[in-house]
This record gives structure tokens, sequence and C-alpha cells, in this order.
């Protein structure tokens, strides 16, 4: 079932915030959540549960690979960490995303 | 995408598909973990405990949506979704073997039934020859002059062919004989054929051992060599290689085995056993023009039409008559060798081919008219389902799946009718049906069979699918939900049905019309009282009765001692057998009235030397004259006995009794063949019996002349004895034998029958086809009956308020009777209608199949439909009788 357009950038972009998070060190869900707002100071409002089908997608892809694990305080959770694919992936969409966000701004800048 | 993405996607995929329920546990914990943790986080933002757990959910966001959306994010929906309603499916399937049963058993019958048909005609007519480049073969035919159909071709013009035929890379000629082989001091006789050293190249078969027969083995003296069949090497030689350049006693005289024929061998067909070398003595009278007997085949040159081969051979044939006046040969008719081998089966296959087809149609109707019928107690529960979200694809998806898994079942049990189907016509079809041993349940035809059931399965569940999730039928869910479906519904099974009566009236009629056919022939007098009648071949390829005399001496003795055996009335020998083989063309000249003028003109005859109590022990009627007496001697002035069609044909409106006749073209014509002063025994007719059918019950007879053994200095080298005696076979064949050895211990009797197995063989191919093509129509009746019945059914279900009003108000049990037979009658007219009128148009295609009836005949029309009619009131009175039956006060107080 197709999706609109803006869920598909937002899809996107998800992805690449999801991967840069992990570019730090390998984390659970809700760390991730809580780096992706920290990150972007609370500038996207997602919820947070719309991670978990994010990471399902890249674990698929081979980008992130996960285990469970435990937490510092005892707790059981599924760490996800980078991939050397993951990393290429993270650079080559930083890459991109940068020249588009470049573009979009020339464009707007223009009067 | 690099390699290892892919790989790691597919592991990804794999994973999820296979540990689904794993995945799903993950996820739970996932979740459950991150609440905690958020829970936690708010807490120490000093939030109340209740107050942090639901900020945590408002932060997280919808729990289901994020799992409908994980498991999209496994990319395996479809397959899950697959899975699912396969399951489904099953359990739905399963919960009510009432329905599923009769569904399955009904597609099984129609896809067993049309892959049967259809391996069958693929083996036979569309599968090549089992030979190289089978396209490039082809036979060829002698056109003579004054005969209709084209014939066999006579030693020298094959030489002919041979020698000039550019259009062919070569070509080869063979004829069938009966050889007695010496086998363990027995004598056994055994299909063969002689075959030019040319055959086995030109076919494109090696001998899977040692060689095929060399050129100079063409010569009469150097043919004493034999090739062996694998059948025959493996059963009565142990299969030993030492069998190479063996010897074997063949008709008394010693032949060295060269090679063994590979088992895929059957040529001409499935009965030869051994081949030899096609070789004839110099001054052999088969060598010579007026002799048609061989049979020619040629492998033409690449890309040469059959038509340049023809035209090729045509130039020939015209050069030999220039060359030779006397020479009958006018022309050649050159046909593709499938062609020939396939020969007059193609129309009643495709016969076949399409009762099958319409079988298959009416199991199809029949099957989605009770899909469709269940899937009006269903609306409920569709409708319920998308009231929960199924989207409408979702729900056509789900009876998709449902249909094609009936169909798969059906299919799998529709392959084991085929193959218990093909197992019957092997062994109980008929015996002439050629290339039955080449029918095989082979990877096309299975695809084939899995296409058809892909297709039944999709077309029947597609239309109830798409009318069931229609929009209207999510209203179900608001008021009572009723038994019925809307009109439409019931419009499109009214549809189905009246079709399903349609095709099947259509089957009715073929196959009345091929009972009736086949009736026609059985009631067709074979000339001869079959009744206590047995007949036998006796071989008579022995080189030690190549002279007359001899023969003649073996002849009286066998039937002085025949005749002795007790209980045997009286015995006869004759050349040729009426629809048991054998039989001669001959020219004939009348000496009472002008001559032709050139041999183009000359008529022939059929011709038959007999002995003389033939037409005592045959049982043939005398109509004029007399037949065969003691004084008629070999010295006494010879006389021939003609038949009805003969008279017809010559003398009509004359009495033929006292006129002559020579059996042979006026001398002065082929006065270079004859030797100085010869002329051919002049014949005075004495006698006209009734005709008798030569070949076949349902050819028409054909002028034919009848002489004495002892009158005719002439050798038949088929030869047949019949006997008359009431004594049962069995014992009067040990009998028999027992005669023969007396008179020569090295001649086998062959071909025993009686004249009773003759006669159903020669109608044993029609039988066969009326047999099945009723058995269809069987089938395709009951089935619309069913039909027929489920729409009063239904109707009945439907209406029980008010037909329990009407009860209750009175009505006469007679009046709702009626009223539900209305309902059933006008869907089985309708169907009718239109099946007489498709019956009509489709007549044609039967008109090769058919004998001694109309494709149009009024009394088969009128009885089938009649048939149909009464069964369909029949079908339709159960459900009648029960609406009258109805308990108006109980209805009422349940609705």
């Amino acid at each position: 079932m197709p999706r609109d357009t803006s869920s598909d950038v937002l899809q996107g972009t998800l992805d690449l915030l999801v991967l840069k998070s992990l570019a730090l060190g390998p984390m659970h869900g809700w760390g991730i959540a809580q780096r992706i707002q920290d990150l972007s100071r609370s500038a996207f409002d997602v919820g947070q549960g719309s991670i978990y089908p994010a990471l399902m997608r890249l674990e698929r892809r081979g980008w992130i690979a996960a285990e469970w694990g435990t937490t510092e305080n005892n707790r059981r959770a599924r760490y996800y960490r980078l991939t050397p694919a993951g990393q290429r992936q993270l650079r080559q969409e930083t890459e991109s995303w940068r020249k588009y966000a470049h573009a979009v701004e020339l464009v707007l800048r223009a009067t | 995408m690099p390699p290892s993405t892919w790989l790691a996607e597919l592991r990804g995929r794999t994973h999820a598909l296979f540990r689904r329920g794993a995945v799903e546990r993950d996820l739970a914990d996932e979740i459950g973990f991150h609440l905690e943790m958020e829970t936690e986080a708010n807490i120490r933002r000093g939030m109340a405990l209740d107050e942090a757990r639901r900020a945590a959910r408002v932060a997280f966001g919808g729990v289901e949506r994020v799992r409908e959306d994980h498991r999209d994010a496994r990319g395996t929906r479809l397959l899950d979704d697959a899975l699912a309603d396969l399951r489904y499916a099953v359990r739905w399937l399963a919960r009510s073997p009432g329905f599923t049963l009769p569904a399955i058993l009904t597609l099984a019958l129609g896809v067993g039934g049309a892959t049967a048909v259809v391996c069958v005609v693929d083996g036979v007519l569309l599968r090549p020859l089992p030979y190289p480049e089978p396209e490039r073969l082809a036979v060829v035919r002698s056109v003579i002059r004054g005969e209709t159909q084209p014939w066999n071709s006579s030693p020298p013009d094959f030489r002919a062919f041979r020698d000039g035929a550019g259009a062919f890379e070569q070509l080869g000629a063979y004829y069938d004989i009966a050889a007695n082989l010496m086998l363990d001091g027995e004598p056994v006789r055994l299909s063969a054929a002689r075959a030019s050293a040319g055959m086995f190249p030109l076919l494109g078969v090696r001998p899977l051992l040692g060689r095929a027969f060399r050129a100079d083995e063409e010569v009469a003296g150097a043919d004493r060599v034999v090739l062996l069949s694998h059948a025959l090497w493996r059963n009565r030689f142990g299969g030993s290689p030492a069998v190479l350049g063996s010897s074997v006693i063949l008709d008394g005289a010693p032949y060295t085995v060269v090679g063994v024929m590979p088992a895929s061998f059957r040529f001409p067909d499935r009965s030869a056993e051994l081949w030899l070398p096609m070789a004839f003595a110099p001054g052999d009278l088969l060598d010579t023009r007026g002799n048609y007997f061989l049979n020619v085949v040629g492998r033409l040159r690449p890309g040469v039409s059959i038509e340049r081969a023809q035209s090729d051979l045509d130039r020939i044939a015209a050069r030999v008559a220039a060359e030779d006046p006397e020479a009958p040969l006018r022309g050649t008719a050159v046909v593709p060798l499938h062609d020939e081998v396939v020969g007059d089966t193609r129309p009643a296959l495709l016969l076949l081919l399409a009762a099958a087809g319409l079988l298959l149609a009416i199991t199809c109707a029949n099957v989605a008219g009770l899909l469709l019928a269940r899937a009006a107690g269903r609306r409920r529960e569709l409708a319920l389902r998308a009231g929960l979200g199924a989207t409408r694809p979702r729900l056509v998806r789900q009876l998709l799946t449902e249909g094609l898994l009936l169909s798969a079942a059906g299919g799998a049990a529709g392959l084991a009718v085929a193959w218990l189907a093909l197992q019957w016509m092997r062994t109980s079809g008929p015996a002439d049906l050629p290339r039955t041993d080449e029918v095989a349940l082979d990877g096309r035809v299975l695809g084939l069979a899995l296409a058809i059931t892909f297709v039944t399965g999709v077309a029947f569940a597609l239309l109830p699918a798409l009318r069931l999730t229609r929009r209207e039928g999510h209203e179900e869910l608001r008021g009572g939900a009723r038994l019925s479906g809307p009109a439409g519904h019931r419009r499109l099974r009214r549809v189905l049905v009246g079709g399903q009566v349609a095709l099947a009236l259509v089957l009715l009629v073929g196959s009345g019309l091929l009972l009736r056919s086949f009736v026609a022939m059985t009631q067709v007098d074979p000339g001869f009282r079959a009744a206590d009648l047995v007949t036998a071949s006796l071989p008579m390829a022995g080189a030690r009765y190549a002279d007359s005399t001899r023969v003649r001496l073996f002849q009286d003795e066998l039937l002085v001692r025949v005749e002795a055996l007790p209980q045997v009335e009286s015995a006869a020998l004759t050349s040729g057998l009426s629809l048991g083989g054998g039989g001669w063309v001959k020219w004939i000249t009348f000496g009472d009235r002008s001559q032709p003028a050139s041999l183009d003109q000359v008529p022939a005859v059929w011709y038959r030397l007999v002995s003389r109590d033939y037409f005592r022990t045959l049982g043939v009627r005398l109509v004029a004259g007399r037949g065969f007496e003691p004084a008629d001697r070999p010295s006494s002035p010879p006389v021939a006995v003609v038949n009805e069609a003969m008279a017809r044909r010559f003398w009509p409106g004359e009495d033929p009794i006292g006129k002559t006749m020579w059996m042979g073209p006026p001398e002065h014509m082929i006065a270079s063949l004859l030797s100085e002063g010869y002329h051919f025994p002049r014949l005075t007719v004495v006698g006209v019996v009734a005709d008798e059918r030569l070949d076949a019950l349902d050819a028409p007879p054909k002028p034919e002349v009848y002489q004495l053994y002892g009158q005719s200095g002439e050798i038949s080298s088929s030869l047949y004895l019949a006997v008359r005696s009431a004594r049962e076979p069995t014992a009067l064949i040990a009998d028999l034998r027992g005669a023969l050895r007396q008179v020569d211990p090295t001649l086998p009797l062959a071909q025993i029958a009686t004249a009773g197995d003759l006669v159903r063989e020669s109608s044993a191919k029609r039988r066969f086809g009326a047999l099945l093509v009723t058995s269809f129509a069987g089938l395709a009746l009951s089935l619309s009956l069913v039909g027929v019945y489920g729409v009063a059914a239904q109707f009945v279900a439907q209406r029980r308020r008010e037909l329990a009003i009407r009860l209750a108000l009175g009505a006469a049990d007679a009046s709702v009777v009626r009223l539900v037979l209305r309902e059933g009658l006008v869907t089985a007219l309708t169907g009718a209608t239109a099946g007489l009128g498709a019956a009509f148009a489709l007549g044609g295609i039967m008109r090769d199949v058919i004998f001694q009836v109309s494709t149009a005949d009024p009394a088969t029309y009128l009885a089938s439909a009649g048939l149909l009619l009464v069964s369909v009131v029949l079908a339709t009175f159960i459900p009648a009788r029960r609406a009258s039956r109805l308990p108006p006060a109980e209805v009422l107080a349940a609705e």
C-alpha cells in the first residue's frame, strides 16, 4: 500500500537520523529516540514508536545489526549497531542530503 | 544494490517470515522496555507514576499502528497474508465436507477427463513421430488408372521413384508379411516386414546391436538375413548379444541374425517382430507393374515441400506411362507420414476433445454454482470482516485462495482420474487406435492440467468473490441477514445452471448421434452368419507351397480332416476373410460387350478364391443360380459366382447368370507380358450371392467375384480357414490345431477368432467412442441436474415464508409444487433451448464420425431434450414436495 509523498520524505529522513544517532555507538531503541530528540533539539515531532519500523527496515537492509544485551541498570534491551555497510550508507546519505539541502537553500535564497 | 546488501536483505526477510513469532515477541519486549524507560525518565522529570505512564504512551504514539508498520517494514506482508489466507481456506473447506467432497469429486472428473483426452490427442495427433526430423518423412502412393483412391506402389514403380526423384534424400519401401519362426521346435507365427535397405537410414533409426540391411542384400539369394525386434530378442533370445551372427529357421529356411532394433522402434506398427530384406527373384510375379502392394516412404530433402515432391514424382509417373503404355501408373499422391499414421482417428479424437471440453466447462459452472450457493451463507461473515477493516482486495484474495485450494485438490484428484482412464484406455481401448503406446502423462500434459486447474480455480472463485464483496454487501450487517442473496446473485446462479443444462444437452445430442450410428452399424448385415463360425489364418509363406498343385493337395487334405472332426458342420478355405483381412482386386473383361478402348478403361473388381463349401460354411445367402458344386472340377469349364453389388453395377436389370468374363484385360493390351497365344480362362457366371462386407461394416459393399481354388492356377499367399460348428470354440480350436499338425507340423494356426469377434472388432472403435461420449454426457446430465436441484432448493429456502403463508391461507399442495417446479423448469427450458441451438450449430463437426444418421436427426434431438426435461422435473420435484410439506405455523413463528 503506497503512502503519500510527505511521509516518504519523512521516512527517508528518519532512516538517516537513526543511522546518524547510531554512528555515536550502539544503542537500544529508547536511547536512539532520546538521541534524535536531543540532537534535533526536539525539532522532529514524530511518535517515538515510529523508530521501530525504521529500525526493522534498516536491519533488513543490513545497515544495522541488533542483539539483545543488558543496560547499566541490568535491564534486558535490544541494542542496535551500525554495520560497515550502514556506515557507507550514512556517508552517502549525508552527502546527498547536504547537496539537497544546499540546493533548496539556493532556490530559497534567490529572490 | 551490492550483493552483500541483497543477501542481508534476503536473510532478513527469510528470518522475519519463518521466525514470525520470535520477531513479534522481540518487538513486544522492545516496546515494553521503551515505555518503561520513558516512564522512568518522566518520573525523574517530576511526574507522578500514572501521569508518567500516560505521557510515555503519548510520546510513543499508537502501539498497534507501530506494530502494523513494523510488519510492513519486514517486507513479508504478501506472503504472510497468503499463508493466513491458506490456513483459513483449509479450515473452511475442512469444516464443510458436504460441500468440499462433491466439489472436489466434480472437479476431479472434469479435469481428469479433459487431461486424459488431451493426453491421447497429444500422443496420437500432436506429438511428432519418434524419428529425427519427422516432418520430412512422407508416404508415396500410386494413382492408378481406373481407381479413385491412391494405391500402394508396385516394385518397378518404386524403383523408378527411387532412382529419379530429386526431391527426396532417400526413398524406401516395405510390405507386411507373416513369418513362421521355429523356436524350440515349435513354429511361431510373427508379424514381420520386408523392407528395402534404405528404409532404416531413411527413418534415422540405427539398430541397437549389429547392423541394418545392406543394398547388396536386396537381391534374391543374398537376402537370408534378419533383424529382430527388441521384445523378441529379450523374450525369446534371452537378450544376449551372442545372437548376432546366429542362424534361425524362418519359413523353413536358415536366416542369419544381423541386428537387433531398439525397443522404441515400432515400425510399421508395434506388432512387427522381424524385418527381412525386400528381394525379388528374377521373374518373380510380385515384381511386376500390376502388383500394388509396396508401402513407399521417403525422406524429403531439407526445405522441399510435399507439393514439390509430388510434382517430381508425377513427372516420373508420366515418364513411366510414356515408356510403357500398359503401365497402369498415372500419378502419385504424397502425404506426410504423420497424417498417414494418424489416419481417420483425427475427427473422432477431436470430437472427444470437444466433449471433454464441454464436460470441463460444465464442471466449472457446477463448482462455481456450489461456491456461489455457499457464498450466500457467508455474506454475514464477510460483511463482518469488511466492517472490521478488511479491504475489498483483501477479501477477494481470501476467496480466490479458497477457490484455488479447492481446484488444486480437484486437480490432484483429476490427475489420478486421468491416470486411471489412460490405463483403462490402453487395456480396453480399440486395438486399431494408432500410437497408443506413445500416449503418456508427461510434463507437457501435466503443465496443461495445472493450467486448466489454475484457470478453473480463478474463474469460479472470482465471480462470486467480486459479487459478494460489492459495497452493498456491507449493508448486510444492518437489517436481518436473510438466507438469500440479492436478486442479481440468484440470476447469476440461474445463468450458470442454464449454461450447464445447455452444454449437457449438446453432449446428450452428440452421444445420441454416436449411439444411433453404433446401433446402425451393428444392424448392418455382414453378409454371413457369424454365429457358430470360427475363423483362423494359415500362413502360406513356406517355400514348399510355391506350386499350385501342392497347395491344392494340402488344402484338400486339411479340409477333409477338419470336416471329419466331431460336430463340424462344414469347413472352407478362402483367400480373404470379410472383416478379417485379405482380398485382391483384379481387372475384369466381359465377353458379351464391346471391349474397352484402352487399358485405362478396363474395370477392376474384388476377387476371392474359395473352396467348394465356402458359401454354405459362411452362411452367405444364395440369391440366384447356384453355388459351387462337386461337378466344378479343375478339368471342367471354370465358373464364377458374383455378389449382388457386382450384378447391380455390371448387369443392372439383367440376369448375370450365364454371362462370361475373364479376370484380366483384353489380352492384346498386355501382349508383351503374356506368353504367346495365352488367354485368361473364360469364366461363366453360375450364381449370385448376397453382399459380404469386405473391410468394414460401415463401408458400402463392393463388386466381387468368387472363383474355386480348384479351377484357378493362382496361389494366394494369404489363406483363411472358416469352420462352422456348434461346438465350444476352445475345444474346437484345439482339434483344429491337431488336424493341421497332421497335415503339416511346421505350420501354425494364427489369428484365431470367432466370426462374432470379427464383427465386434470392426465396430470396436465406434463402440469405444460412443461409450466415452455417452459417459461424458451422463456425467454432464447428472451435474446439471445437481445444479437444477440446487436452484429449486434455494428457491424454496428463500421463499419459506411466502410458501408458508400460501399454505396457511389454504393453497393446495399442488399449487405450491407447481410454483417450485416452474422455477426449476424455466431455468432448464431456457438452457435446453440454447443447448438445442448449439447442438444443431455444432452438428457439422460430427459429420465424419456418424453413420447412417443425419447430424440433424430429429429423433435424437427430441429424445435428448425429452430425457433432459424429464430428469429436470424429477430433480425439481424433490424440493417442490418438501415445499408443500412445510409446517406453516413453525416457519412463521421462526421468522
